[in-house]
């Protein structure tokens, strides 16, 4: 304790000293940003309320920089923490610490640093506040930048794992070479890279010839002329051994391609993705979104509407396959249908099978291989249109099948919903906006018809405040889902405050988007840099 | 005792507080990779970055009014407006085709893993800030439709200076 004081005092006496001697060379910044909690029984939605109906998860973040030199800190607090984070989130500590030296052509960082090599589908480390998951990689990353066609990444280190780090350690190195800036090309692109990525966790079990050591590795290539692309993506892990299947020897692989098209006025976008046991976690038990190493996210379109979040698709990684299209289309203004002042249309089709089993003992799934099973389907048309300076309007439809029985377990139907949504935005005077929204979802199965309206009122620069609904009356219970709140934004600095029931989703108001898991009580969060 | 050392480290300087603008990596609409110092070049021409999603709302809203507003701001002050996709693999892909396809007239890179995001300090989006000579001198957080004409008065008040 002792030393603590006289640390403190001679932080504080630097301070001073410092402060007297206006050296302005180094420069700190940081963030700071606490969401609060006060939760309420609720009979009617079932809402999990903790003993202590207070939840709090704050992070504080500083980094300071002079000539070459940034390091930093990152402190974060749940105390405790907000409902739907993971039991392991508790108490306070500084989380991560770092310092990086950087130059033109070199970049090293000692301690806690985020990565990633090509889309991540062989390695991401990064953090989702909303989500609770931080994977970042405690150790050394180096990024080295020989030419202007050279570049080279390599890490080495354990992955955080809460407050704590986990048993397995990473090696990776990636590098990207870009052909056309080697052999001088103007009017297109064209990068090739790979990557190496290799666990290692010590095994004590019993089981003969268990490799401790799993091998990852992809190719990669990025292609480009004038309004078309190309980008493609190959990765193989060897031999990742789970403890429950100690003889199950089974490779993973996964395949992304993805093309575009774009000009004035219209753009399209084809995505294509294979997965085949490609969970890839720095532990050989570890499960869920925790210890990671790759990632790979639903590759659907990510809705605004809150309704459009019920069905949402979940990646099958060890066996999936599928692809989706967007198609962006503005008509100009003056056109037919562009009219005034022109008009924004969205098209969006996703499609997702299981894969053919190969090996009904193993479970193990064919690469490649389109299975029966139909997992998900989404089709979407958004269609914007402004009709004068005051007032705007949106429509959008979408038809979604969803397989929840294969996507979150049990013996549930493949729901088949649509789902109909108009929204007006009115400018009353100068800065005042009110902006109202009307969702309708209708499916016979689960939990049947939703309606949900939203009216929110804003006035620029900084103010806003809204209250919605979300009405499940096709079900038994006949839940409302009603919210209401305001949030205040100058500078860097936004509060939020809303009151009502929270249904698990993403919540969209006053400018800025969260993930809330499901709740029912009284919200504060705060945020601001500095 | 590792914590006290960085924080004594840390406070040592804190005099000044400005964020790390170059260090992270981006990405070009094409995929090629670049440094975030070379977006911004230590000029006396101010640079407004804007932060943004294909996903998030308020962001295309914003992003909208500001190019709609773009030519009038032009003929008033000098400036350069660049638009920061933090979209992860999940939708990076689609930020060529919807940027194209809306005819934004500004730069648009993407920050895949969120490098120059974390490096200012950026907790969510919409967030635009305005840089010149090298240093942040003005951000707001968040959009409520007009409050894109913060970003021209302020430019038109730098343009004073």
């Amino acid at each position: 304790m002792n030393k603590q004081i006289i640390l403190l005092g001679f932080i504080l006496l630097s301070q001073w000293h410092l402060g007297n001697a206006q050296d302005k060379k180094g420069k700190l910044s940081g963030s700071f940003e606490t969401i609060n909690q006060i939760y309420k029984k609720d009979n009617k939605t079932k809402a999990i309320v903790p003993d202590d109906k207070f939840g709090s998860n704050s992070y504080l973040k500083l980094d300071y920089h002079i000539g070459k030199l940034t390091m930093g800190l990152q402190y974060e607090a749940y105390l405790p923490r907000l409902v739907g984070y993971d039991i392991r989130h508790k108490d306070q500590k500084i989380a991560g610490r770092y310092l990086k030296y950087q130059d033109e052509t070199l970049e090293i960082t000692v301690g806690n640093f985020y990565e990633q090599f090509g889309s991540g589908l062989i390695f991401r480390s990064y953090e989702n506040r909303e989500l609770g998951i931080n994977n970042a990689i405690e150790g050394v990353g180096v990024r080295f930048y020989p030419t202007d066609y050279l570049n080279l990444k390599a890490i080495y280190g354990k992955q955080r794992e809460f407050f704590e780090v986990s048993d397995g350690t990473l090696r990776g190195l990636d590098g990207t070479f870009d052909l056309a800036q080697y052999f001088g090309l103007t009017n297109s692109h064209f990068n090739l890279g790979g990557s190496w990525l290799s666990k290692y966790e010590t095994y004590t079990g019993a089981q003969e010839d268990f490799p401790s050591q799993v091998n990852a590795y992809s190719a990669r290539l990025d292609f480009g002329i004038k309004n078309w692309s190309l980008n493609a993506e190959f990765v193989q892990k060897k031999d990742d051994r789970r403890v429950e299947y100690p003889t199950r020897d089974i490779t993973g692989n996964a395949l992304l391609i993805n093309s575009s098209y774009a000009q004035s006025g219209l753009g399209m976008n084809f995505t294509f993705r294979a997965l085949k046991d490609m969970s890839f976690y720095n532990e050989r038990t570890a499960s869920g979104l925790n210890l990671l190493v790759n990632y790979l996210p639903a590759i659907t379109k990510q809705h605004k509407y809150s309704l459009l979040n019920i069905y949402t698709y979940i990646t099958q990684a060890d066996g999936e396959m599928g692809a989706q299209f967007d198609l962006y289309k503005k008509f100009k203004k003056g056109s037919l249908l562009g009219g005034k002042y022109g008009t924004k249309l969205e098209i969006n089709f996703s499609a997702y099978n299981d894969l053919d089993l190969k090996n009904i003992e193993t479970e193990e799934s064919d690469f490649l291989k389109l299975g029966d099973s139909k997992l998900y389907r989404d089709f979407n048309i958004n269609l914007s249109k402004k009709f004068s300076k005051r007032l705007k309007t949106k429509l959008a439809y979408a038809h979604i099948d969803y397989n929840k029985g294969k996507l979150q377990g049990g013996d549930s139907p493949i729901v088949k919903s649509d789902f109909l949504a108009s929204e007006i935005e009115f400018k009353i005077k100068p800065k005042h906006v009110l902006r109202a929204e009307l969702q309708h979802l209708w499916t016979k199965q689960d939990k049947k018809n939703w309606i949900a309206g939203l009216l929110e009122y804003s006035i620029a620069p900084g103010f806003s405040m809204f209250v919605s609904n979300q009405y499940n009356y096709g079900d038994k219970d006949k839940i409302h889902y009603y919210s209401g709140g305001f949030g205040w934004a100058k500078d860097s600095k936004n509060l939020q405050v809303a009151y009502g029931r929270n249904r698990e989703g993403l919540n969209c108001s006053g400018g800025v988007c969260r993930f809330v898991p499901a709740y029912t009580g009284l919200n504060i969060s705060f945020s601001t840099s500095f | 005792m590792t914590k006290y050392s960085l924080l004594l480290i840390l406070s040592l300087f804190s005099l000044l507080t400005q964020a790390q603008l170059s260090g992270s990596q981006l990405k070009d609409i094409h995929g090629t990779m670049i440094q975030s110092e070379s977006l911004f070049p230590n000029s006396e021409e101010p640079v407004v970055l804007c932060f943004w999603a294909t996903w998030c709302r308020p962001c295309l809203h914003e992003l909208e009014a500001i190019n709609e507003a773009m030519d009038d701001w032009q003929e008033e002050t000098k400036f350069k407006i660049i638009a920061i996709s933090i979209d992860n693999t999940r939708s990076s892909s689609k930020v060529p085709a919807l940027v194209k396809a809306r005819d934004w007239q500004f730069d648009v890179y993407i920050d895949e893993n969120s490098d120059l995001k974390r490096a200012l300090n950026i907790s969510g989006v919409p967030f635009c800030c305005i840089i010149k000579k090298g240093e942040i001198v003005w951000k707001h957080s968040g959009y409520q439709p007009g409050s894109e004409e913060l970003i021209i008065e302020q430019l038109t008040e730098l343009s004073k200076k």
